[in-house]
């Protein structure tokens, strides 16, 4: 664990992320940035370069912590929290965890410009939409070039480079592929998600790689990186849940039907009651998951996959009951709830499959047991 | 016990498959965006057979369907790829004005049901006035032989291609809030109106807001007796019973998530062969034989007072659940696909059209209005209130 990040320091971010969400993303003005340029907002986006924000994912010589998880944590809290729609996971968090320390040169000029939000990276990686783990890469790398299809990648279409999964066609090893996506042979198709941000799919032919990154042990800083990102997903639910289960509240509170407030129905009550058991829960895991981080990678998948099986319960369980307990009025896009209802959506499936979760959950820790 | 005369169920199956336009079936079940073309292209084909409404009484220009073979049509038809059929008319206020309407508005407003030449939509819903409707408080205050109405109704569904709005209105008051309720028919084209869409998250422009501002009806458009409009309200949910289990939605649905699933490839597998998801296709399999054994049990004259009146509760309910977890399993199913909800070329605008060939957008938009089911026509909370004081006792 890095000792930079310490109690106060972490309180200290979230403390300033839960106010700029308060002051500076305000709900009406992110309707405005949804539906202008590239569906964001370049000014929030530098915001946070100035702040500090997009190099947390990063090595300390870039003003973040590494491999420690906690404060990308309170980062993509922030994310989910304010539903912003800046390439802050697909940048900030997928690549930036990807490039780590690598010590090739070429590597650094990325993490400089993810750092100052100068650019905008996104990882291309999921082939079949179906994959669960992750494991199916089919894209090639031959003579510098690369050949495959890519799916659903967050942000790809405002991305400046790809960074690329692909198989050495030599070695048969994953490798990681710098690409332009303005270069010749790669073909881009704009995608809107359900909850309106934006993602592209890609077709690459013979496309030219830049520099073909972290070549040796790519396939298991890839799968580092996947976990990092799937716990930093789990903290973009952990902040949207929570924000819908307070306009929950509030509606439960100040709605009134058969004279009383609809929070005066016992029902309601618990129904309300167990959205902030499952809340409490996810916190309490995330930050277990978190400090079992950097332990084996047997205890990291075990507390990752605890972590997205139990964080996909939430997502979907809170989605569903605040759009219920908000009546006809949940399901309009003019109230924020449906908004954060698409966003858990867009979570839920990055995250991956919950079963899938939960037999890795299961394998780690009969693999546990054994060794202890 | 009524049961199916022979060859019912056949003839609206043989009936459904020669037809139906496939285009129009194949839009229905990919959860393609209908256009108020697409639905009166499905009239037009009921009309040619006389079924559009096959449940009213012959002496109406109905075939006399019994409960049964109106909910079997219902269900055939529905699975088959048929659209919605939109009850406002057909199913809502045709049958209150034939059961309680004047002479003339028997004759003015059945025959242009009958024919589809005009349109019909529900004003009960109000901001303030939801699953709670008796605190309505849209206004009619009686001026010569009319009424003005003033009030804002919500949530009112294909407005926008109505002619004819049937809607609850305050006409007294004191007393029971339900009391002083009256059952007025306005014509849309009444100065006063102002309709607004409301958006909402699966993109498609379903509902709307309805302000009434000094509109003026005739009092020839009062249905029954002033004051009585609650009853009417409720005959009208009643008789709502054959359909709102909406049950061959959900076999259509989840006909479609088995092919959905027999497509998808996981670890090198069809996903109807991963264990987990096969035994979440059987639960759902098993759910609907659950849900058309209690339909079958509710419409077929077999049960009585209460029980028969909770039964559109309990088959609400559950239909209710069963269509949203058919759609969430569909969208589950499309795995990393299921959050791509078509291909952007300009900035996102609410009503926004996705790009319907792309193979998620179908699901997806069905996974986002299930949602809506559990809330409108007596929500979820709603029916199990029914549920506990009527049979229970609660």
């Amino acid at each position: 664990m890095n000792a930079a990040l310490d109690a106060e320091t972490l309180a200290m971010l979230d403390e300033s992320m839960v106010r700029f969400a308060r002051t500076q993303y305000e709900f009406g003005q992110r309707r405005a940035w949804l539906g202008q340029g590239r569906g964001f907002s370049p000014e929030r986006w530098r915001d946070y370069g100035e702040l500090g924000w997009l190099a947390l994912a990063l090595p300390a010589e870039h003003g973040g912590f590494g491999d420690d998880p906690r404060a990308t944590g309170r980062l993509m809290e922030y994310v989910g929290r304010s539903l912003a729609l800046e390439p802050v996971f697909a940048s900030a968090v997928q690549c930036a965890h990807l490039l780590g320390e690598g010590a090739d040169p070429r590597t650094e000029q990325w993490r400089a410009v993810i750092a100052s939000g100068e650019q905008i990276l996104a990882l291309a990686h999921a082939e079949n939409p179906n994959d669960v783990d992750g494991s199916e890469v089919r894209t090639s790398l031959r003579n510098g070039r690369v050949t495959g299809e890519k799916r659903a990648v967050l942000h790809g279409d405002v991305a400046d480079r790809v960074l690329v999964s692909a198989r050495d066609a030599d070695s048969g090893d994953v490798v990681i592929a710098c690409v332009d996506p303005m270069a010749a042979g790669v073909a881009v198709k704009r995608l809107k998600l359900v909850d309106g941000r934006s993602a592209a799919e890609f077709c690459f032919a013979e496309a030219e790689a830049e520099a073909v990154i972290i070549a040796p042990d790519a396939a298991s800083r890839l799968a580092h990186t996947l976990d990092y990102a799937r716990l930093a997903l789990c903290s973009e639910i952990y902040g949207a849940a929570s924000a819908l289960q307070e306009a929950t509240l509030e509606h439960l509170k100040t709605r009134r039907q058969f004279g009383r407030p609809l929070g005066a129905n016992q029902a309601l009550a618990h129904r309300m009651t167990d959205l902030h058991v499952l809340r409490e829960e996810l916190r309490a895991v995330i930050d277990t998951a978190e400090l079992a981080f950097d332990a084996s990678s047997i205890e990291r998948a075990r507390a990752v996959s605890a972590t997205a099986a139990h964080a996909l319960t939430v997502a979907r369980q809170t989605a569903h009951e605040a759009v219920q307990m908000h009546g006809g009025m949940g399901i309009t896009d003019e109230l924020s709830a449906s908004h954060y209802f698409r966003r858990l959506m867009v979570c839920t499936r990055l995250i991956g499959d919950r079963e899938w979760h939960l037999a890795r959950f299961a394998a780690a820790t009969s693999e546990a047991g054994d060794v202890a | 016990m009524t049961k199916l005369a022979p060859g019912f169920r056949e003839e609206v199956r043989a009936f459904c498959a020669a037809e139906l336009p496939s285009s129009l079936v194949h839009k229905v079940i990919h959860n393609h965006v209908l256009e108020k073309d697409d639905y009166l292209c499905y009239l037009d084909v009921l009309a040619r057979k006389g079924w559009v409404v096959g449940h009213w009484p012959r002496e109406h220009g109905g075939c006399g369907w019994s409960p049964l073979e109106r909910f079997v049509f219902e269900e055939e038809t529905t699975r088959a790829g048929a659209p919605w059929l939109i009850p406002f008319g057909v199913n809502y206020v045709g049958p209150v004005i034939y059961t309680y309407g004047s002479e003339w508005q028997k004759q003015r407003f059945l025959p242009r049901i009958r024919d589809s030449s005009e349109w019909w939509a529900q004003g009960y819903s109000e901001p303030g006035a939801g699953s709670d409707l008796a605190a309505l408080s849209t206004r009619a205050v009686r001026d010569g032989d009319h009424y003005v109405v003033t009030g804002q109704k919500t949530w009112t569904t294909y407005v926008q291609w109505a002619d004819w709005l049937f809607c609850l209105a305050r006409t007294a008051q004191g007393e029971r809030p339900q009391s002083a309720i009256s059952f007025l028919l306005i014509d849309l084209k009444s100065p006063g109106i102002t309709i607004r869409p409301i958006a909402t998250m699966d993109g498609y422009h379903h509902v709307n807001d309805v302000f009434l501002d000094d509109v003026r009806v005739p009092v020839e458009n009062l249905v029954g007796d002033e004051g009585k409009g609650w009853t009417y309200a409720k005959f009208l949910l009643a008789n709502e019973r054959a359909t709102v289990s909406d049950v061959g939605h959900s076999a259509r649905q989840l006909a479609r998530l088995k092919g959905i699933a027999a497509q998808r490839m996981r670890s090198g597998r069809p996903l109807r062969d991963d264990a987990a998801f096969a035994r979440r296709l059987a639960e759902l399999e098993l759910r609907l034989f659950v849900l058309q054994a209690t339909c079958y049990r509710a419409v077929s004259g077999s049960m009585q007072g209460a029980a028969l009146d909770t039964a559109a509760s309990i088959m609400k309910l559950r239909g209710s659940e069963l269509r949203q977890d058919i759609a969430e399993a569909a969208a589950d199913a499309l795995g990393l696909d299921g959050i791509v909800f078509g291909t952007a070329n300009g900035p996102t605008k609410a009503f926004a059209t996705p790009d319907d060939e792309l193979v998620s957008v179908g699901p997806i938009r069905d996974y986002l209005h299930s949602r809506a089911v559990s809330i409108y026509g007596g929500s979820s909370e709603i029916q199990r209130n029914i549920v506990a004081k009527a049979v229970l006792g609660l």
